[in-house]
């Protein structure tokens, strides 16, 4: 017999319905782009749960439907307000990304220390075998010399595991070797906020982008990191012909392509341009007078700081003052920019004086709504922190911030490099909500969250090894436990050559014992001792923080396959396993951290469900930003003016139900309402930040804005003078070489090459040539060629298709293709204050093959 | 039952699917020449079938119609879906080709193998999604296709970035049909091919070659807008 | 039935006698017309069959495309011989 009469009219119904939308042109208009004509199964007993994209900053909320045990459809969800339906194409292919048919479902140990760096020599085992050699090589280094363990983390891990990543690295084996891939993407966008306003992340929102005058993109190739971003720029843009957009870059991208003017510029020409900018700024008497007045203070840095060619430099003499700063007037700080004349930002730049004039011309009036918006340009650069500076001394001098359309908006590039990294500090400098371990009160307060003998974590005041240090000292065989989680180092880190341990010596890497939790097979994992086969997405509970500072919830649709576990549930029994017998106090030392949530003994979450779990979490974590929970740490923060509300955060099922929030979200007559615009005073129903200014803020300064955060609630104006990069091109090395992304692959591709039809839609990666470097040299279109640096080579097929279009004697790659590894050229060097290494500006040669 | 069997099941839809749109594209019965034809009459009268340019197309691009092609079974044509025309600059192809079937191109703006088309009902990018990778991985970015932008239905916040083709730019070289980003039901763009359109070099007015019975996709009043690649740049072309 | 739902896009000028002769196929309602555009659902026992009605439908003089919008094929004994 075939389906029931009533079934059957169902599907038929179904089948009519939609086929009449789409004569009528508008599927799109049904609830966002869903359901999509391709998915053929629907009707009852399919589930429909609440997600974000996995992918990048954007953080764009999906609608994720389930049956029978798989993902069936994922569409955007029109309800989250971050992208309100919409998705790009990599969105659009969610529902096949766990699906890839290599995905890792049983842990891998690897037997054969020869094969490493392959995909031979491992064998499967048993959770328990694999969870026991972990743990007993982590402890044992532990004991023995703790400076010789690290962990690597990452901006795409959910909120609630990286919370217990950082608590039980920081208060369980109090080690500050934890750091994540953010630092290779945001840290230098970390520094230049938390010195200049002491908090960290964008005053703004998404929302600016539909009161702005005036777009200028800054190093950020935003039509393809950031599509859905950019979407909502170019409909402010049709909206209104006066609405203008520049770029300021280094090269022709398709953002260049659809500004209206665009500001190519080199050898950290940016830094030169802000410079003269602000100066003329105060030359012309063009600044804010009642922002410098009401909001400033000014001040000028160690100098001259040069670059981390060695090992050491954070140690040297240079490398230790680099975060020190001393106060001048704000005379001083004008005769600081007086070289920075028109003359003298052009040469510097490339840029023709006019071009500099018209940018100047922008921030001196009064009346447009300027949003900057900048990204891996800026960050990535051995200035990066500097040039951040830069940019809200800008829009700070001239008065364009804290206002709808008018700010400084540092976009981030992963999913929850904010949301984890940032504000649950898995850095090596870091503590949760803001806080820093070198600054005592910090400590204090942490340890009343976390229940803590005062002065536990005294032993954790010294930051520990950033990023680069830690694969540093991994290649000279002063690692001996690396463990990594939702990254692929081996792919995305710097100077590979020297990393991977392809050189003549430092091939630390062979000997150190490294365990890296994945779910599909990479590069990295061929240089794992042990694998460990995790959850992927939304087969467990997780929580991303976006780049507009929108925590939301991604729930779990599907269980995992095979052997594959919850990543908390992998670090619960790590964790037990290396703290055995352990005390804190008088009491057992799992339990005091994690006895909430796991029973080590029964090897099983106390909660019935994964819901509960980071549910039960959450309200812990969210202590930091209502101390009010916890009157122990209540009455630090009162004490020492923490101003921990500065990031409050709601219960977590306000979040679900919300479809994500922007922090800090503010308890107004039993409601939680989101903050859209900090520092600004106005209704807190509107989205301003009423609560945060009652509280510790000030009324009736410039713009009713006032910077409760920072030291005296003024944002520190910093002078910072031009340098040149680590690397100048010469006659050896002539070329620069910028490495990035686009649109159709996420990082290293470990997922969307996965998906057939992004891997078809860009199957490789080539080298984008400037035509008359290509003819100079003799390279036709789709040759192959090698790219030589002073650190390594690859090989790499030229293009002069146009995609991006380098100026002269510049070229670009991106980074997604394993087979073609284009960090195996890149220099190590990094900006010295947030240690982000520079991904823009690798000197090589081109040579034929 | 279970995943597996649904996966084969869509599978098999899509093949349907696809035989059906492949069918209505005809892919069959106009063939995608290799760059340097001039036009369908021309290189059938010329091309003797030597398989030169299959052998000298350094991607493997062309291949040869078989006998359910009539006429032009044993003559090179290109699945651009398969794999496109790359336009190497020094032209392996036409250079081989011994009786001129092939000729007349000096870089990758010459050739005229016909045009790409995108059908709007299918196309995500008219839905509103941020793909475009058509525009992105066409040779002549910016130049072959551009990009309009449009409010999104029921959105005031988000603009559509759609994909248009220029008629008189487009070589007709088919990479955007071998990337295209989406597959089901059917990909949604494909070359109109000169011996469908029924043009000449540098001429040939909108929806040409419409007669006949089996005039399917030819665009005359399909939405004659910019969505399939009709408008913009017609001038003649060198 | 594995029931499908499709929109055959027709020359405007023919756009009736098509949508005439499409009610007269077997297995073939029509729905609506919008515009140039016909609704239309085919039921057929399997996928097999569906297809070959609509490839039936491509060379009705007058018709310019046939899009395929929906297919529920939870009922092909071909494909699920023990239901799903």
């Amino acid at each position: 017999m075939s389906m029931e009469i009533t079934r059957r009219n169902f599907v038929k119904a179904t089948a009519i319905a939609m086929a009449t939308a789409a004569a009528a042109g508008s599927v799109s208009g049904m609830a966002g782009c869903a359901p999509k004509a391709n998915d053929p199964i629907g009707g009852e007993s399919t589930t429909k749960t609440l997600a974000v994209c996995r992918f990048c900053g954007c953080g764009c909320g999906v609608v994720v439907e389930a049956r029978k045990g798989k993902i069936v459809s994922v569409y955007g969800d029109p309800e989250n307000d971050s992208n309100r339906g919409l998705n790009c194409v990599k969105g659009y292919y969610l529902s096949k990304i766990l699906y890839g048919e290599d995905r890792l479902t049983k842990p891998l140990i690897r037997e054969d220390n020869s094969k490493k760096g392959t995909s031979e020599g491992f064998r499967e085992a048993s959770w328990s075998e694999a969870l026991d050699l972990v743990a007993s090589h982590l402890r044992e280094t532990w004991k023995a010399d703790k400076s010789r363990l690290a962990f690597w983390g990452s901006g795409q891990q959910p909120i609630t595991e990286g919370y217990a990543t950082a608590k039980f690295w920081k208060a369980g084996l109090r080690s500050n070797n934890i750091d994540p891939n953010a630092r290779l993407c945001m840290a230098s966008a970390v520094v230049g906020f938390m010195n200049v306003f002491q908090t960290d992340e964008p005053a703004g929102c998404y929302a600016d982008i539909d009161h702005a005058d005036v777009f200028i993109t800054w190093g950020a190739n935003m039509a393809e990191a950031h599509p859905m971003l950019y979407s909502r720029v170019m409909s402010r843009k049709i909206s209104d012909p006066k609405i203008k957009h520049y770029d300021v870059t280094t090269l022709g991208t398709r953002t260049a392509a659809t500004a209206d003017k665009v500001i190519m510029f080199g050898n950290n020409g940016d830094l030169a341009i802000t410079n003269c900018i602000a100066h003329y700024l105060i030359e012309n008497d063009t600044y804010d007078h009642d922002w410098v007045r009401d909001h400033l203070q000014f001040k000028q840095g160690t100098e001259n700081i040069g670059n981390a060619y060695d090992d050491g430099y954070d140690k040297s003499d240079v490398g230790q003052k680099v975060d020190a700063t001393e106060s001048i007037t704000f005379e001083q700080y004008a005769e600081r920019l007086a070289p920075y004349t028109w003359e003298y930002a052009s040469r510097i730049s490339g840029v023709p004086e006019e071009d500099i004039k018209e940018l100047y011309e922008l921030f001196a009036n009064k009346d447009l709504k300027i949003t900057s918006f900048w990204t891996m340009g800026v960050n990535q650069h051995n200035r990066g922190t500097w040039v951040n500076h830069n940019l809200h001394n800008l829009h700070l001098l001239s008065g364009h911030y804290c206002h709808p359309g008018d700010g400084g908006f540092s976009l981030t590039g992963q999913p929850s490099a904010c949301g984890t990294a940032r504000e649950v500090g898995t850095f090596s400098h870091r503590l949760p909500a803001d806080l820093v371990v070198a600054n005592e009160a910090h400590r204090r307060f942490s340890e009343a969250v976390w229940n803590l003998p005062e002065g536990y974590l005294e032993e954790i005041k010294a930051p520990g090894f950033h990023t680069t240090k830690i694969f540093r000292e991994l290649s000279n065989g002063n690692i001996d436990f690396l463990w990594s989680a939702h990254n692929n180092w081996a792919q995305s880190m710097s100077n590979l050559t020297r990393f991977l341990g392809r050189g003549e010596d430092k091939k630390g890497i062979f000997d150190a014992f490294i365990v890296v939790s994945e779910v599909y097979p990479t590069i990295s994992t061929k240089y794992a001792n042990v694998v460990l086969p995790a959850a992927m997405w939304i087969e467990r509970e997780g929580q991303f923080g976006n780049g507009e500072r929108r925590t939301a919830v991604f729930e779990k649709a599907v269980d995992p396959p095979g052997d594959a576990m919850w990543d908390m549930w992998i670090l619960m029994e790590i964790a037990k396993r290396v703290l055995l017998d352990e005390k804190i106090g008088d009491e057992d030392a799992f339990d005091l951290l994690f006895g909430e949530w796991y029973d080590k003994d029964a090897a099983e979450f106390k909660q019935a469900t994964q819901r509960e779990v980071c549910k039960s979490m959450w309200e812990e974590y969210r202590t930091f930003s209502n101390p009010s929970l916890n009157p122990r740490a209540a009455a630090i923060n009162a004490e020492k003016k923490l101003k921990m509300e500065g990031k409050q955060l709601a219960p977590y099922e306000e979040y679900i139900e919300n479809h994500g929030m922007t922090w800090p979200v503010r308890e107004v007559d039993g409601k939680w309402l989101p903050t859209k615009w900090r520092f600004a005073y106005g209704p807190q129903e509107e989205g301003y930040d009423q609560q945060g200014i009652e509280m510790y803020g000030d009324r009736g300064l410039a713009g009713d804005v006032s910077f409760y955060k920072a030291a005296d609630h003024r944002p520190s104006v910093v002078f910072r003078p031009w340098e040149p990069p680590a690397e100048r091109p010469d006659d050896e090395y002539p070329f620069v070489f910028c490495t990035g992304r686009l649109l159709e692959h996420w990082h290293t591709g470990s997922m969307t090459r996965r998906v057939p039809e992004l891997n078809n839609a860009l199957p490789e990666a080539l080298l984008d040539m400037n035509p008359a470097d290509m003819e100079a040299l003799g390279i036709k279109d789709g040759e192959m060629v090698k790219v030589v640096s002073r650190w390594g080579e690859v090989q790499i097929k030229a293009s002069s298709a146009g995609r991006t279009q380098p100026p002269e004697k510049y070229l670009f790659a991106p980074f997604f293709a394993e087979e073609t590894l284009v960090n195996l050229v890149q220099q190590e060097m990094y900006c010295p204050l947030s240690k982000e290494p520079d991904y823009k500006k690798t000197c090589v040669r081109v040579e034929k093959l | 039952m279970g995943a597996g069997k649904i996966i084969a099941g869509i599978a098999a839809a899509i093949v349907a699917a696809e035989g059906v749109a492949g069918f209505v594209m005809g892919s069959s019965s106009k063939l995608l020449r290799p760059p340097g034809i001039q036009s369908e009459r021309d290189f059938m009268a010329r091309c003797i079938k030597c398989g030169k340019c299959v052998e000298a197309c350094p991607y493997a691009a062309i291949r040869i119609a078989g006998p359910s092609e009539g006429s032009a079974a044993g003559t090179p044509f290109i699945d651009a879906r398969e794999q496109a025309c790359r336009l190497c600059p020094d032209f392996p192809c036409v250079e081989a080709c011994p009786t001129d079937a092939l000729r007349d191109v000096a870089e990758k703006h010459d050739p005229h193998m016909g045009y790409a088309k995108i059908e709007e009902d299918v196309c995500i990018a008219f839905k509103g999604y941020r793909c475009e990778v058509c525009y992105r991985v066409c040779p002549l970015i910016d130049e072959a296709i551009t990009i309009d932008f449009e409010q999104r239905e029921n959105d005031d916040i988000h603009a559509k970035f759609i994909p248009v083709v220029h008629k008189g730019v487009c070589t007709g070289c088919g990479l955007c049909v071998e990337r295209c980003a989406v597959s089901e039901p059917y990909v949604p763009i494909r070359i109109v091919t000169l011996a469908e359109d029924g043009a000449h070099t540098g001429g040939g007015g909108k929806g040409g070659g419409e007669g006949g019975g089996a005039g399917k996709g030819n665009g005359a009043g399909n939405g004659n807008g910019r969505g399939n690649g009709e408008s913009g740049n017609e001038g003649a072309k060198g | 039935m594995v029931i499908s739902s499709l929109v055959i896009e027709t020359a405007p000028e023919r756009t009736e006698a098509v949508a005439e002769h499409l009610a007269g196929l077997g297995g073939v309602e029509v729905h609506g017309i919008d515009g140039y555009k016909i609704i239309i659902t085919i039921e057929a026992e399997t996928v097999d069959a569906s297809h070959a009605i609509a490839n039936g439908i491509v060379p009705v003089e007058g018709v310019i495309g046939v899009d395929l919008i929906y297919l529920n094929f939870e009922d092909d004994k071909t494909i699920y011989p023990d239901g799903v």
